[in-house]
């Protein structure tokens, strides 16, 4: 069973500009777990520094046990799959060759039926079979994502980290990939770590929520009940909103009301 | 919490799918268009050689092409007779011809690989400054040597040293900054006025017979390539294919952004920085001996995108085919366009490739970049 422990953590692109301030995590359990908060408080840094992408200032991320400090960028890949928020793809092949590339740790000459298979799973479970000859240059932004966790869930990691995934998703798709990001961390027993921003999806589907405030720290780690109250989201965004407990599971259903102008909340 | 649709759907990702037929239908369009790309490469491999053989039989009082085959097989198994005219001249015209033969593949490889590596369409041993700083090497040996000794190799080492220099400025910088691809580029450009504006003093410096014979080497031809010139050419770029050919899945990965790259194992920089310096090594081989030779490694990927798609596996050897054929065409119009004149192989690409290039752009799918 896969686990992300973080200690202490500081990030910064330099010394004067510290984006993350004494992170402390321990994820043990398989699950979805959504990070939210505002604009520009270091989420998509969190994700990066789990995967490797970026190295902390300060502080240890450890994989497995494993400091990621010492292990290679091949040992951490084998283990967090890492989708990107937006895809820097200049020249454009096949949808299957693009997602293919998500098999690269698995095949050294060539691909194999075998992950032709788990790409042709992946383009069924997305819904864009129909696309796989088409260049993904063609697509749409909407189909785009769509290929990208598609990209993603062929790493066939035990930790699997997207930014943003339900960007430029229309609102059934939005539902469709977190309700499916859900299963599959139910189902193969994984840990599925995403930077969320619509809340009610959020609180529908996640397994935990982590909150961070400005100046990025953690402000709040729990399941959607705890973390997703009123009183924190006005604190942590600057709006004012009502929780209200729906339905069978107890979901929290947030309905937003007047946004507070707040330079300390707005980091200005 | 999940609806049974989407339970369904997570379900089917560990169902076994080797008797589906969708996917049955899929995996065979999937090795079908393999095998298609496989079969273009081999015939661009074909046309190349043929057009190549048909531009030695082109030359001043060369054989028919029956006879170029019997002279090359000949020279190839060391049974040749040098002392028969025809096959002196066949053989004088063989050596430009395999000159535009293996330039156009390296220069074509190295387009391919500067471009997937920074993920720019514009990127090319031009825009790098390789091909700058082997002109500013090449414009002090022809200058030098114009004024002290004739020494006709010191053009060959200076050209392929000083076309070094820009990669490693690159590579310093990225060192110290973790360069960018764009920051790559833009530094490329940067040395590349600084070596040619170094040029120009040069060539104004030295006038006369000096600045003819630079003028010569500037404008690239492969005319100028001689026998004992092949062998290194040749090691070159055949390296630079295995090499690149060995790294293509890595590429590929690459060319999809850094944080993918860095995501699925693969050191970014490090990568980069492998990649360019095999392309400065072939690159520098090859216009050290030519002169300068643009738009092949420029045109030739995006030709082949066009075509075969952006998958390094396939787009290199395809490019380095092609880079081939273009080349030994060139080299033949050069030959025949305003003869007896030799109109170099340079001149000849860019006439041509300028247009070409131009087509491209006006006319770009927005499925090939």
């Amino acid at each position: 069973m896969a686990t992300i422990e973080i200690k202490n953590v500081d990030f910064g692109y330099d010394e004067d500009h510290i984006v993350l301030h004494n992170i402390n995590l321990d994820i043990r359990e398989p699950g979805l777990y959504c990070v939210i908060g505002p604009n520009g408080v270091g989420k998509s840094t969190l994700a990066k520094c789990v995967s490797k992408i970026v190295n902390p200032l300060n502080g240890e991320v450890l994989i497995n046990g494993r400091n990621i400090k010492d292990m290679t960028h091949r040992e951490v890949s084998e283990i967090v799959g890492y989708v990107p928020a937006f895809s820097q793809d200049v020249f454009s092949m096949s949808v299957v060759d693009t997602i293919m590339i998500g098999r690269h740790n698995h095949r050294r000459w060539g691909s194999k039926k075998k992950d032709m298979e788990v790409v042709y799973k992946a383009m069924k479970i997305m819904r864009i079979r129909g696309l796989a000859d088409r260049k993904y240059n063609e697509l749409s932004a909407g189909q785009h994502q769509k290929v990208s966790i598609a990209r993603g869930l062929v790493q066939e990691t035990d930790i699997l980290i997207l930014d943003e995934p339900t960007a430029n998703l229309d609102v059934k798709f939005q539902v469709y990939v977190m309700e499916l990001l859900r299963g599959v961390a139910e189902k193969l027993g994984i840990i599925i770590l995403t930077i969320c921003h619509d809340l009610n999806v959020t609180a529908k589907y996640s397994h935990k929520v982590i909150m961070l405030e400005r100046p990025g720290k953690i402000f709040a780690f729990g399941t959607p009940e705890e973390v997703l109250t009123s009183d924190n989201i006005e604190k942590v965004y600057g709006i004012k909103c009502r929780v209200i407990d729906e339905g069978e599971h107890h979901v929290p259903l947030i309905i937003l009301g007047e946004p507070i102008m707040n330079d300390a909340i707005d980091g200005i | 919490m999940i609806s049974k649709d989407v339970r369904d759907s997570v379900d089917s990702w560990t169902e076994d799918i080797s008797d589906d037929e969708l996917f049955s239908d899929t995996y065979t369009r999937y090795e079908r268009s393999k095998k298609i790309k496989i079969i273009a490469i081999i015939g661009l491999v074909i046309l190349a050689f043929v057009l190549a053989i048909y531009s030695i039989q082109s030359g001043p009082l060369a054989g028919d092409m029956m006879d170029t085959v019997r002279i090359l097989w000949e020279y190839i198994t060391g049974t040749v007779d040098r002392d028969d005219s025809t096959v002196h001249w066949t053989l004088y015209a063989t050596w430009p011809v395999l000159g535009a033969l293996v330039g156009g593949a390296g220069l074509a490889i190295c387009g391919v690989i500067m471009q997937s590596v920074l993920r720019n369409p514009m990127a090319d041993p031009y825009t790098t400054g390789i091909s700058s700083g082997a002109s500013f090497g090449a414009a002090i040996a022809i200058a030098s040597g114009s004024m002290l000794v004739t020494y006709p190799s010191l053009t060959v080492v200076m050209a392929f040293i000083f076309s070094l220099i820009p990669v490693l400025i690159i590579m310093f910088i990225s060192k110290m900054t973790n360069a960018s691809p764009i920051t790559i580029i833009m530094t490329g450009i940067g040395i590349m006025y600084i070596f040619n504006a170094l040029t120009s003093i040069i060539r104004l410096i030295a006038g006369g017979t000096a600045m003819s014979a630079l003028d010569n080497w500037l404008m690239g031809d492969v005319q100028l390539v001689q026998e004992a010139d092949l062998p290194p050419m040749l090691v070159l770029t055949v390296l630079g294919i295995v090499l690149s050919m060995f790294l293509a899945s890595r590429i590929n990965v690459l060319s999809t952004g850094d944080e993918n790259a860095k995501a699925m194992g693969i050191n970014a920089d490090r990568l980069r920085i492998v990649c360019l310096v095999i392309t400065a090594v072939v690159s520098a081989g090859i216009i050290s001996f030519t002169g300068l030779i643009g738009f092949v490694g420029l045109v030739c990927p995006h030709i082949v995108r066009m075509f075969i798609g952006a998958d390094n596996k396939y787009l290199l050897p395809a490019s380095a085919a092609l880079g081939s054929a273009l080349m030994v065409v060139a080299h033949l119009v050069g030959k025949m366009a305003l003869a007896p004149t030799l109109v170099p192989v340079g001149i000849i690409m860019s006439c041509v490739g300028g247009p070409v290039f131009i087509w491209l752009v006006i006319s770009r799918n927005k499925s090939t970049w």
